[in-house]
């Protein structure tokens, strides 16, 4: 089934291409850095992250289905890998300080603060 | 032409649950927000005929990785979690101006880039699989070692203070 009319001409731009997932994975990206920056609890900063790396796999996925190159999946399978190593480690760094200060709050944890 | 349909509803969900994660009240709700998101980005990748990764993504991501983050968080205090104030207007502004200008540079990045002809290319289990243990056989045992990285230092962190 070929297109009518191809996205990157500007004549139809409600046929989906490789644009659309893009600005998706943009505006996920910006959502994201919005939480990273205005969340004050170290949990859901970490939350965050996962949302903007989130979005730099939707456009991996989508640069490799456009291109028609299976790397882009291959290494969206690394960056899972990488997010789900992170999130353990820095998840049981929260649950240790939560333990010591008995805070989440980023705002009181502040001794590398000079 | 169902296919569109499909794509707008999916990004307007998982852009809506984007905005849930980041302005949500308890942490419970923004984790939950989150399991959202991904759902919908998965189903995003099977549009994209990739199938697999969308797989993997409902199993690792929303399955293991964001129920280990809801344990964490019912684990603590979430009385006094939610009780961790937000920013000031002043960080949201500044958050909303930086949030803003990442995303009108990505809009000049991808206003260059070239669409090529759509090949379908399906992530079936069989072809990345291939891609995988040929082209990324050393990535791939490096990130075993790094699994053990991270299992290790859980292990000395979740440690009693032994001093």
């Amino acid at each position: 089934m070929t297109p009518v009319c191809l996205p990157s001409m500007g004549s139809c731009p409600f046929v989906v291409g490789l644009h659309h997932y893009l600005v998706v994975s943009g505006l996920l990206f910006g959502i994201g850095l919005y939480g990273l920056l205005t969340r004050r609890n170290i949990l859901l900063i970490l939350l965050s992250i996962e949302l903007i790396l989130n979005a730099a796999n939707l456009s991996f996925v989508a640069f490799s289905s456009y291109w028609g190159n299976l790397t882009g999946q291959v290494l969206v399978f690394f960056t899972m890998i990488v997010a789900a190593a992170e999130v353990t480690v820095g998840l049981a760094i929260v649950v240790l300080l939560f333990r010591k200060k008995k805070t989440t709050s980023v705002d009181d944890l502040d001794t590398l603060k000079w | 032409m169902l296919e569109n349909v499909l794509f707008y509803i999916l990004a307007l969900g998982a852009l809506i649950s984007g905005v849930g994660v980041v302005r949500s009240r308890s942490a419970v709700y923004c984790v939950l927000w989150l399991v959202m998101a991904m759902c919908f980005t998965a189903g995003l990748f099977i549009l994209l005929k990739a199938f697999l990764v969308a797989v993997i993504q409902v199993m690792v991501y929303a399955g293991a990785i964001l129920v280990l983050f809801l344990f964490i968080v019912m684990l603590m205090d979430t009385q006094q979690m939610n009780a961790v104030k937000g920013a000031g207007w002043f960080t949201k502004v500044v958050a909303v101006i930086a949030g803003t200008t990442f995303f009108i540079a990505l809009i000049a990045v991808i206003r260059t880039v070239r669409v090529p002809q759509m090949t379908a290319i399906h992530g079936v289990p069989e072809t990345i699989g291939k891609v995988l243990f040929n082209q990324f056989v050393l990535p791939f045992e490096l990130t075993s070692l790094l699994i053990l990285a991270a299992v290790t230092s859980i292990v000395v962190l979740a440690k009693k203070d032994s001093q």
